[in-house]
């Protein structure tokens, strides 16, 4: 197999765009350790939650974009419910007891919806708008794909946008490098941190619904997916926006390229590259300062 | 308004893990006024001021601010009520600029105060010189006019300052003790931690000697360092 611009091209996209996939899922689980040391693997529970209630949505008549727009809302008030009746208890507790809960609700949650929706993948189908190829770079790529790479994109400028230059950005980074400080300037840490928690929630339930119509929509797609979030987590450094932009498009090109060069190592080249950056930066490429151990 | 007790400590015990770090400790701190607190190091004066703000719990004694117990309140609860807490290590926020870290801690008070971002950088021009920089670019005697700064512009009926000097070279701890001065004059109170004695006596109204968890002494500035026996066991200066 000689080298084929062409493919090579579309890999990169198909790289890209699940590198936009794994950041929308990224930074949410991210941003709620660096704010509040808590590690909410649920975050998955909640990607699944919102595929299926687009693939919902879609049945009864509504177009993709209906689901888009309310499946992750629906997906967000459960999660804020879940935090404040189940996991608002563990916020104390050490990492060890978050994870054993959150991973309960991971069990739990493939389990529920199993037994609503059985055991058998659910399709919801891509958007009329996006569903003809488009020609760029010389090659015919889907255009769904593409969208979900400028919606990636979009939510990536906006979040920069939101952290830099307004005040409720300077509270998070603030709440994120001292928690203490920043209460005993007045500022409502708890508050701060329901409100990054539920768009953290928001995105992860828009990753979810734009999954859907490429990888289905089937019990334990949220443990599938969890993990290699959690990788680029580790990669890009908790607590910050750059860290998780970094670390999504590292371990989204890992995974793609190694699929095809390696297929039968495809996940040794993910742990490769987090074994690599964990020898160099044990703290991850760009963390939040708190976590560099110099701040 | 203009009388009476601002803050008021009562029979203050608090634990940290197992260890009874205070134990028993009374003390008020007038309107107006300023007020030391003194003693050597692990007497307990950063886990009092720990237990007023509530960053730590205290076990039993009651609190009063403005003649209101504390007692339930969160930190920024506290903080909006008007405590300011200027912390030891000054904790100067390392991803905010420096007009940020002031930001985030405005606040236009009933009371008064006057303190805006304006007034900031006008009062502390080595500030406004450095306002886009990172919080922690700045030397170490900028950061702690920095972290006095952000205490103010939250406009507060009270400062708590946690060893402001610590650390300073002389002529800095000197722009520090005049910087106080300046805003005791103004009629600024303030609960001050200090191991710098000769600053301490020289801000402070009315010093409180902390030892091993409780209070020792409790009387003027004049009077203790007049004080030999005192200042010898307790402070060691």
């Amino acid at each position: 197999m000689g080298f084929d611009p062409q493919f090579f091209a579309e890999q990169l996209l198909n790289s890209l765009q699940f590198a936009m996939l794994l950041f929308l899922l990224a930074i949410g689980l991210s941003v709620i350790f660096g704010l509040m040391d808590y590690l909410n693997l649920a975050h998955g529970t909640i990607y699944m939650l919102a595929a299926y209630l687009a693939f919902s949505l879609t049945q009864l008549g509504g177009s993709f974009w209906v689901a888009l727009a309310f499946a992750p809302l629906a997906a967000t008030a459960i999660g804020m419910v879940l935090y404040l009746l189940l996991l608002k208890r563990a916020e104390t507790e050490t990492h060890l007891v978050q994870v054993l809960l959150t991973v309960g609700v991971i069990y739990a949650g493939t389990d529920i919806l199993r037994i609503i929706y059985g055991d058998l993948p659910k399709g919801v189908n891509q958007p009329e708008l996006f569903a003809a190829p488009v020609n760029i770079f010389g090659i015919t790529y889907p255009g769904y794909r593409l969208f979900i790479i400028g919606l990636g994109l979009v939510t990536q400028i906006g979040l920069y946008f939101a952290l830099e230059r307004t005040r409720l950005g300077a509270l998070v980074r603030a709440g994120v490098d001292d928690r203490q400080t920043a209460e005993t300037l007045g500022v409502n840490i708890s508050a701060v941190f329901m409100l990054v928690f539920a768009i953290g929630t928001y995105l992860a339930g828009v990753a979810g619904v734009v999954a859907a119509p490429i990888f289905g929509v089937y019990p334990g797609m949220d443990a599938t997916i969890i993990i290699l979030v959690l990788i680029v987590v580790v990669v890009g450094g908790l607590g910050s926006l750059k860290g998780a932009i970094l670390g999504s498009l590292l371990i989204g090109f890992a995974d793609t390229f190694g699929k095809i060069l390696l297929p039968q190592f495809a996940m040794v080249m993910i742990y490769l590259v987090m074994a690599i950056v964990l020898i160099f930066r044990p703290t991850g490429l760009l963390p939040a300062r708190r976590f560099t151990g110099a701040g | 308004m203009t009388s009476g007790n601002l803050l008021a400590v009562d029979n203050l015990h608090t634990y940290l893990g197992d260890s009874h770090i205070i134990q028993g400790v009374s003390f008020a701190v007038p309107r107006g006024k300023v007020v030391a607190l003194l003693g050597r190091n692990g007497a307990g004066k950063t886990t009092t001021l720990r237990s007023i703000m509530r960053l730590v719990p205290p076990r039993s004694g009651t609190i009063t601010l403005d003649g209101k117990t504390t007692e339930g309140l969160r930190t920024y609860e506290l903080a909006r009520r008007g405590l300011a807490f200027v912390q030891e290590t000054r904790a100067i926020f390392p991803s905010l600029s420096v007009e940020e870290n002031l930001a985030i801690a405005e606040r236009k008070a009933a009371a008064g105060g006057g303190w805006t971002l304006e007034r900031v950088f006008n009062d502390f021009p080595s500030l406004a010189a450095r306002r886009n920089n990172g919080g922690t670019q700045l030397s170490g005697g900028e950061q702690q006019m920095l972290a006095i700064a952000r205490a103010l512009i939250a406009n507060p009926q009270m400062l708590i300052l946690d060893e402001p000097s610590e650390g300073l070279a002389p002529l800095i701890v000197r722009q520090i003790a005049d910087l106080l001065n300046k805003l005791k004059s103004e009629g600024m109170t303030m609960l001050l931690v200090e191991q710098n004695f000769a600053l301490a006596t020289e801000v402070a109204d009315d010093v409180v000697v902390l030892g091993k968890g409780r209070v020792r002494w409790s009387g003027t500035s004049a009077q203790l360092r007049a004080a030999d026996d005192i200042r010898h066991t307790w402070l060691g200066v």
